[in-house]
């Protein structure tokens, strides 16, 4: 089945980490993963400058790997991602911020993202906290 | 019930701080599921008290208080499921669940979303 | 008129708004995604649950705490053809607020109306 998986919540909240569990699940269980979709808070999830405290698993760093693995359709939120200080290169020169901060696999778009995935997909998981 | 017009709720939350469950309890209809995830788990370890103080419908207790087979076992009625990690990782052992609660795997959580209709988050 | 080949037929898209309006960016994040669904040209339906029905009550002035008027943007959504507005009844009663205390109006349901709604539902997005 192609499924999209929406995440609401900052890495920082075990939802975040559920649906990271699932989207894994999924693709092992064969299925295709239509879309990621970060929203809200979900963005810090794409986060590229975030550094995990030792010995704690580093969900931000899984995701990027999981993404860059399967090649996964990634999209943070704009309008929630430059709110957060999620901001890609082309953001960071418009806006004449000091760099970027977007993880690598993931782009910024906005929530005509989520409702075409809504079409396109045949099941939508919501993660949140 | 047609089974494909049924659907999945997702309940993340204790029913103790958020009004998560009670309002899914109040909508999900006979043929859904609904999967406790996360701090979702604690709620039929506390399903009693949660009844008693009017914090959720007794479909999540009804095992203990009912004699014979759980309704909730069919395909009439609601199945509750919940996500075996979170079980475990707190210390909520599978003996501690009514009956009718049945611990899965995140690979059934999958499953799950494919066979319902839709699914429905609640947190 | 060609159509967009990537996309199916029309789906139902319902929105369960649960959270009251400035504390927490809820509120603001369900109605952005309704808009959007609605330029898509989507069946929409609208559901104020919960703390949600808070959304609605008249007289917000949050420009006291800089924030922006949420209950505003509810005047428009007939101009986004997004007619299929909800309101939980007891989530209402429970807090004391009757239908012409709302902003908009809406139609006033009970829970089996939601279930209903539910299971008419392609996708059900529940913030």
């Amino acid at each position: 089945m192609k499924l999209t998986v929406v995440i609401y919540s900052a890495p920082s909240s075990q939802s975040a980490w559920s649906a990271y569990q699932f989207t894994r699940t999924a693709l092992e269980a064969g299925h295709e993963i239509y879309r990621l979709f970060f929203y809200g808070d979900g963005v810090l999830n794409s986060s590229a400058l975030s550094v995990a405290p030792q010995g704690e698993f580093d969900l931000i760093r899984a995701w990027q790997t999981l993404i860059a693995e399967h090649e996964l359709d990634a999209i943070s939120c704009v309008s929630s991602a430059l709110k957060r200080g999620i901001i890609d290169t082309q953001e960071a020169a418009r806006y004449e911020r000091a760099g970027a901060s977007l993880a690598a696999g993931t782009t910024l778009s906005g929530l005509g993202q989520l409702v075409d995935a809504a079409l396109a997909s045949d099941r939508v998981v919501s993660f949140g906290a | 019930m047609n089974p494909t017009l049924s659907t999945l709720h997702t309940v993340n939350k204790s029913a103790f701080g958020s009004d998560a469950l009670a309002s899914c309890l109040r909508v999900a209809r006979s043929g859904d599921a609904i999967l406790l995830l996360e701090d979702g788990v604690y709620n039929p370890v506390d399903a009693a008290a949660l009844v008693g103080a009017g914090l959720a419908r007794d479909i999540l207790a009804e095992n203990q208080s009912r004699a014979g087979p759980a309704p909730t076992g069919g395909s009439e009625g609601i199945r509750i499921y919940a996500l075996r990690e979170d079980l475990q990782a707190r210390g909520i052992a599978a003996e501690q669940l009514p009956a009718h609660v049945e611990p899965i795997a995140y690979k059934d959580f999958v499953a799950l979303v494919c066979t319902h209709r839709r699914t429905v988050s609640w947190f | 008129m060609m159509e967009n080949s990537a996309l199916p037929t029309r789906k139902v898209l319902t929105f369960i708004s649960r959270r009251a309006p400035y504390g927490q960016g809820g509120a603001k994040a369900m109605l952005d995604m309704v808009l959007s669904a609605a330029v898509f040209d989507q069946q929409v339906n609208y559901v104020f649950m919960d703390d949600g029905v808070q959304q609605l009550r008249r007289g917000q002035e949050p420009a006291a705490i800089d924030a922006k008027n949420l209950s505003a943007a509810f005047s428009a959504l007939p101009l986004y053809d997004v007619s299929n507005i909800f309101v939980d009844a007891e989530s209402l009663q429970l807090r004391g607020l009757t239908p012409d205390q709302l902003v908009i109006d809406t139609q006033v349901c009970d829970a089996d109306k939601i279930a209903e709604l539910i299971r008419q539902s392609d996708v059900v997005f529940n913030l």
